[in-house]
């Protein structure tokens, strides 16, 4: 019996639709969503991962009392003072916030930068920083969630925030 | 007699679950705030450009799944029915995905104040895995024109077929874009892990059925083909034997898809219903050279392997009620109700045969039928020749002429097997004289 022979058109078809994956599997978009200089930061979509305790309501309760001297591991274990979070760039532009701690608690969050290049990611800035800045000081960490429709921004703010909350343990 | 493998799916088994999956899809983006943003034009656009791509890629894994040769969806449905609803769901699909990419880019570009094209640029080249995406938007969209029946016609079964297959290379190259940039995906551990599930059991059923199946089969069977024996003018039958054909569990009244690896046609296969009651020793299809590659199966060499993958359908005995039969078979669609005739041991009620066919060279197995019917009593009628030729009629299968052939048709259970026209005729013809549905048996290859 002959060798089994493939059809040529399908072979040649097979064979361009490989090249032309090779081709688009090559390509790479600018990767904009890691910080500009290369600090670790806990993505804020890994609860358990957080070294500020979050995920336990006890220590974000906003009631509960903040004792400068509380373990490093609990959201009170901030140390006084204003911390600048790193420069993240996102998708639409620049995130950078500064986190001001007294008595050991997030007392403000003030969005240094925020995308403002682009109408439209005015439009998201201008709605969601607000909503970043009282869901930061609620849950008195950077585990806060995304803002519909500011995905990316909100994904930034966090990071900007976590790494300025690791500066406030450390 | 061994029994096909009985699933224990029922249809609305499977309505529950594809709805739950729809609920948690829109519930999904009412979440990731999909009514929210309807606020202004641009992020109005944004928002449904999201939902149709959710629904357009929940509806390509549907259509995955309904071509994923699954028994069970064969046994609740029918290959024929699954191959009409995926059909349908084909364009919707491809029309969602098309709406999604239309929407979202014109959604962001009057976000960002920006033109269509100078926007289509930032999304490609910037946004991670969109390229990817829209490489294979195009390529569903290829996969959609050439099954457009005008387009369809033109093409030979296995060049549409081949760029059929590309619509799982678009699935698979739109998938990165999703949970990268997918609002609902980029943020959501769960929604990411319930993606990520639903694509994975879909995976896996394609692999167990569409891969795993015919390679199990040819290990457990080893089938090789032992003679080819003609029929008639362009038809022949095959026979193909192998080790525990009984495992295989077929019955009278089903198909595979037959694969026959020779060097001209292993690349595609066809379905043919089996034209004997399946026994230990061997399995009989008979093929009538319609082209397509059936005339080179007609010449196949004793000894080709074959490579199977079934059986399907559900167009067996064990659709018989207790009723009379009539069993009624136009041109080549003998085969499977030759097989149903073999099996069926008259204890249960007399039956009648009707056997159209458009000229006596057409007519094959006259020999076997002829000694079949006695055996079990029946009655066969040959009613052949063209329409309007003298002993024809306009119909021979007219609710008149099937009044006179079978007085007591509306008390029997009726096999059908043939044409399409001639099936949407007797239809017509069983409801007039008030033959219910459920007790209408009929065998399409929908595959084909």
């Amino acid at each position: 019996m002959r060798g089994p022979v493939i059809p040529v058109r399908a072979s040649v078809a097979i064979m361009s639709t490989i090249m032309s994956l090779v081709l688009l599997l090559s390509f790479k978009t600018p990767d904009t969503t890691r910080p500009r200089n290369p600090v670790a930061v806990i993505p804020s979509s890994a609860p358990q991962a957080s070294p500020s305790g979050a995920g336990d309501p006890g220590s974000t309760s906003p009631s509960a009392p903040a004792a400068p001297s509380a373990s490093p591991s609990s959201s009170s274990g901030y140390k006084d003072g204003q911390y600048t979070g790193q420069d993240i760039q996102s998708q639409y532009g620049d995130n950078q916030v500064k986190v001001i701690i007294s008595h050991g608690r997030i007392t403000d969050v003030q969005a240094l930068q925020l995308p403002f290049d682009r109408q439209r990611s005015q439009e998201i800035s201008q709605a969601a920083g607000p909503m970043l800045h009282d869901e930061a000081l609620q849950a008195q960490s950077a585990q806060i969630d995304t803002i519909s429709g500011a995905t990316f921004t909100s994904d930034a703010y966090a990071q900007s925030l976590q790494s300025a909350l690791d500066r406030a343990h450390a | 007699m061994p029994s096909p493998r009985v699933w224990r799916v029922k249809s609305g088994d499977v309505a529950v679950v594809l709805g739950l999956n729809a609920l948690v899809i829109l519930g999904m983006w009412v979440r990731h705030g999909g009514l929210s943003l309807l606020v202004s034009p641009a992020a109005d656009l944004t928002a449904l450009g999201q939902l149709t791509a959710l629904l357009g890629t929940y509806a390509a894994l549907i259509q995955i799944v309904l071509m994923s040769r699954s028994p069970w969806l064969d046994q609740l449905f029918g290959m024929d029915r699954l191959a009409q609803w995926h059909r349908v769901l084909g364009f919707s699909c491809v029309s969602l995905i098309c709406a999604h990419v239309v929407l979202t880019t014109v959604g962001y570009a009057l976000g960002d104040g920006s033109s269509i094209a100078a926007e289509t640029w930032i999304l490609l080249t910037t946004f991670p895995y969109v390229l990817m995406a829209t490489v294979g938007t195009g390529l569903l969209i290829m996969v959609a024109v050439t099954s457009v029946r005008r387009a369809r016609r033109r093409l030979q079964y296995e060049t549409w077929h081949f760029i059929h297959l590309y619509a799982y290379l678009a699935i698979a190259l739109s998938f990165g874009h999703v949970l990268a940039v997918g609002t609902d995906f980029s943020n959501d551990g769960v929604a990411r892990a319930y993606w990520i599930a639903l694509y994975t059991i879909v995976a896996m059923l394609v692999l167990l059925f569409r891969f795993g199946q015919p390679v199990r089969l040819a290990f457990r069977h080893r089938l090789r083909v032992h003679s080819v024996v003609p029929e008639g003018p362009g038809v022949a039958s095959i026979y193909v034997t192998g080790r525990a054909l009984h495992r295989l569990a077929a019955r009278a009244g089903q198909y595979f898809n037959w694969r026959f690896l020779a060097a001209d046609g292993w690349w595609r296969a066809h379905p043919f219903s089996l034209s004997a009651v399946p026994n230990s020793s061997y399995l009989r299809l008979t093929v009538k050279d319609v082209g397509d590659g059936t005339a080179a199966i007609q010449r196949l060499k004793p000894g080709t392997r074959v490579a199977v993958e079934g059986p399907y359908g559900t167009f067996t005995t064990i659709r018989r009620s207790s009723r009379p039969l009539l069993l009624v078979a136009g041109g080549i669609g003998i085969t499977p109700i030759r097989a149903l005739l073999e099996e069926l041991h008259s204890t249960k009620g007399s039956i009648v045969l009707l056997y159209r066919a458009r000229s006596w060279s057409e007519v094959i197995f006259k020999e076997e039928l002829d000694n079949l019917i006695q055996e079990r009593r029946g009655t066969l009628h040959y009613l052949v020749g063209r329409r309007g030729a003298e002993g024809i009629g306009e119909d021979p299968l007219s609710a008149a002429a099937l009044r006179r052939l079978v007085p007591d048709v509306h008390r029997r259970d009726v096999f059908i097997c043939g044409s399409a026209g001639m099936m949407r005729g007797l239809h017509a013809s069983l409801d007039k004289l008030h033959v219910r549905r459920d007790q209408i048996h009929y065998e399409r290859f929908a595959l084909l």
